[in-house]
């Protein structure tokens, strides 16, 4: 009786741990500079080098990586940006969903950009029309992490308000030049602006293109 | 007298107009496009079939024959890029393997390379010599036929590479598409420097390259355009018609194929 109760509690502990090493973390991290497919898929190996990465996803126009890692490993944001740094490029935001549920954000703000301690971001965008605001709004408030997000035709100033630990204002503004629109800090790509409607095509900001 | 001397300044100005002609070499003209639905061309190399592209992007290699109809497709292969071939084999590099395979048909044999690779982007083959473009290492890892070795470090200076991703052995020289120092390096075969050509054509990414007995092309990546070089390194002319995000060149018979990676299509020149 004896040996079948520390057999069941053998069994037992097996099962937890069997159980414990199938969970994951789910990791997401932004960059920039992805130009080409050899920056993309050699992001993609400095991840995968790192063993046991599965799931790995990467978005080229997006500059978006993600990848699942077993959780008991437990995986560092730092160990993470490592990788990136050995593939060329630069963490502009990263963020882990442990298997627990809780959420790490990577602490690079003070690196590379800066945040309102009230959780707003205010950028000039440019723009003419309606159809110009709605594009905007509607790219800033797609990014997870933004809350709200009001860009003004007469000022051309956009607002944001964003969770910090969550998304930096790289991304914002990165997502704002995909949709066709320079701001102060990224400039939307020829092509992409030559595809607005002509009333949208408003006076280019003059910065670096994407 | 003076109607004789308009006449010879007349010739002359002629002859010095045709000499200038001359010097571009032979002029490329847009003459047809190859839509490949689902495909996004990287590598591309020219068989006796048809041609080769290397899809990265699916994990692939497809097989078209020179109409673009796909002929054959072998899948599972880790990002292969810059491809090259021989008369019945082709060599492909496996970008996130660091390994280098060769192919005559469907067998697939790895080809044993002592030195350790870090992102292979490309390779070129030229009878028994094989040249790798070692992306992460910043590097050429070369085979003459007899031993492996390598060439070249991390850098902006001469003889330096900045993530190489194209490479072709021709007779008597080694080309390398220095892509991120947005130039071409050319090395003999003791591996020393002996031109650096396109330095200030103002490149962004020379992502590919192809070398033909008169010219060189390099694919301008973020300017969307091919730039056509002669062997002394001047450029003859900018291509850019029907260009988006070209990675690789090849000609074939009297034609010049450029891999339209942005478009999924291969552009025909003449």
């Amino acid at each position: 009786m004896r040996k079948m109760l520390i057999a069941v509690l053998v069994l037992f502990v097996g099962i937890i741990s069997v159980q414990a090493q199938n969970k994951t973390d789910a990791f997401e991290f932004f960059v920039v500079e992805l130009k080409c497919p050899f920056c993309a898929y050699g992001l993609e190996k400095k991840i995968k080098d790192l063993d046991r990465a599965t799931n790995v996803d990467i978005d080229f126009n997006a500059g978006r990586i993600s990848f699942q890692y077993p959780a008991n490993e437990r995986l560092s944001l730092e160990a993470v940006k490592e990788q990136v740094k050995k593939a060329g490029h630069l963490a502009i935001a990263g963020n882990v969903v442990r298997a627990d549920g809780t959420l790490e954000a990577l602490g690079i703000k003070d690196e590379i950009y800066e945040l309102k301690a009230d959780k707003e971001l205010t950028v000039k965008v440019g723009g003419n029309c309606a159809m110009c605001k709605a594009r905007i709004e509607k790219a800033a408030t797609s990014v997870d992490g933004v809350e709200s997000a009001k860009w003004d035709k007469e000022t051309k100033v956009l607002k944001v308000s964003l969770d910090p630990k969550i998304v930096s204002s790289d991304v914002i503004e990165i997502a704002i030049a995909r949709s066709g629109h320079d701001t102060e800090h990224y400039e939307a790509s020829a092509e992409t602006y030559n595809e607005l409607p002509g009333c949208c095509q408003y006076t280019r900001l003059g910065q670096k293109e994407l | 007298m003076k109607r004789y001397s308009l006449l010879v300044i007349a010739g002359l100005l002629l002859g010095l107009s045709s000499c200038q002609e001359a010097s571009k070499g032979k002029q490329w003209v847009l003459n047809d496009k190859i839509v490949l639905p689902g495909i996004n061309p990287i590598g591309l190399a020219a068989s006796s079939e048809g041609y080769w592209l290397s899809d990265g992007d699916r994990n692939r290699l497809v097989l078209t024959d020179r109409r673009g109809k796909v002929q054959r497709t072998i899948s599972a292969i880790d990002r292969p890029m810059h491809i090259s071939a021989t008369e019945d084999e082709i060599f492909v590099p496996q970008y996130t393997k660091d390994q280098v395979f060769k192919s005559s048909g469907m067998r697939l044999e790895l080809i044993d390379i002592p030195l350790p690779l870090d992102a292979p982007a490309g390779v070129g083959v030229y009878d028994e010599e094989i040249a790798i473009a070692d992306f992460f290492n910043h590097r050429i890892v070369y085979y003459d036929g007899i031993e492996w070795n390598s060439f070249g470090t991390e850098g902006k200076e001469d003889s330096e590479f900045y993530y190489p991703t194209d490479v072709q052995i021709t007779a008597n020289r080694i080309w390398v598409a220095d892509t991120y120092n947005n130039r071409v390096q050319v090395f003999d075969k003791n591996m020393k420097l002996l031109k650096v050509i396109g330095a200030d054509a103002g490149i962004s990414v020379a992502s590919g390259l192809f070398v033909t007995e008169k010219q060189i092309f390099v694919t301008d990546f973020e300017n969307n355009r091919v730039l056509a070089f002669d062997h002394q390194g001047n450029l003859v002319q900018i291509i850019d018609q029907g260009i988006e995000k070209p990675i690789d060149a090849l000609v074939d018979g009297d034609q010049l194929i450029v891999s339209n990676y942005g478009r999924g299509e291969l552009v025909l020149y003449r």
